[in-house]
């Protein structure tokens, strides 16, 4: 009896890939919760509205993830206390547990953490990727292609200290703090330049050219790894749906 | 007129059987009601917000 609810408990739990109603009603009021949940992000005044959005969907994250936890042994396909360990520290389930979060608000006043707080609501957008079949696709393209993206990654970091350091030292009155110089750097390597800090001497506008462009070079790395692993991934599901 | 039979959802991966039809059908209510109470929540806290 036990196993039969928690079997039908993970087919309502996992999205519907069948036509079982029962499965998409519980996915479309998960996909609202997490619509409506963000909206106090939008509002600068609090409400009685906003208290029930948090409360409410507060809840419904916490009874979701209590479920998703004692089903566990069926999501990671094994039967074991390790099945549920395995799941607890899984990327979905982490950010679940960021996204239940914001709950503490709602009991503890205060004003400094509140909002730090509040700022979870963000991670409860993680959770619509289960219930977006295009999602799914970006992020198994993003995690097939994580270790090239980390290698530009640190490139990119590397150089947006390089160029910093340079920079600091050769117009120190451009830049109050180290920080300045590092948000420079970053604002010039990805090519956005908003002109709130600009170079006066020679060396320090030849640094700046060459950032420019280095960053055109650097920033369009991303963007051709991420593209063709994306198409090798379309290419393969059009392949297997032919087949 | 014959009686459709709610047990059984003919789909592309095969037949799915529901063994408990009217334990679904008091969860899709449950989750409706739940739905319907979300979109008034975040209309009249938009309405407060936008329209005071």
């Amino acid at each position: 009896m036990n196993e039969k609810f928690k079997r039908r408990a993970y087919e309502i739990l996992e999205p519907s890939t069948m036509n079982d109603p029962a499965s998409k009603a519980y996915d479309f009021l998960m996909t609202l919760a997490v619509i409506v949940g963000l909206i106090p992000m939008m509002l600068k005044h609090e409400n009685i509205f906003v208290f029930w959005i948090d409360a409410l969907t507060s809840l419904l994250f916490i009874i979701d993830y209590g479920f998703r936890l004692y089903t566990a042994d069926y999501k990671m396909g094994y039967k074991s206390y390790k099945a549920y360990c395995a799941y607890v520290i899984s990327p979905l389930a982490i950010f679940d547990l960021l996204s239940i979060i914001p709950v503490i608000s709602l009991f503890w006043k205060v004003t400094s953490v509140l909002s730090l707080l509040r700022l979870f609501r963000v991670f409860r957008v993680v959770k619509l990727v289960r219930y977006s079949k295009s999602m799914v696709i970006i992020a198994n393209v993003l995690r097939k292609v994580r270790k090239q993206i980390g290698a530009v990654f640190v490139l990119v970091i590397v150089y947006i200290f390089i160029a910093a350091m340079l920079m600091f030292q050769l117009e120190p009155n451009l830049f109050d703090t180290f920080f300045d110089a590092l948000y420079w750097a970053t604002i010039s390597i990805t090519t956005i330049g908003y002109g709130d800090i600009i170079p006066v001497t020679f060396l320090g506008r030849i640094i700046t050219m060459i950032s420019a462009l280095v960053g055109m070079a650097v920033i369009a790395l991303p963007t051709g790894i991420i593209t063709a692993s994306y198409m090798a991934e379309i290419t393969k599901k059009k392949t297997k749906y032919e087949l | 007129m014959k009686r459709r039979d709610q047990r059984h959802f003919i789909t592309d991966e095969g037949i799915f059987v529901d063994s408990h039809p009217r334990r679904t059908r008091v969860f899709v209510f449950i989750c409706a009601v739940i739905s319907i109470a979300l979109i008034v929540l975040g209309a009249g806290a938009l309405i407060c917000e936008f329209m005071p």
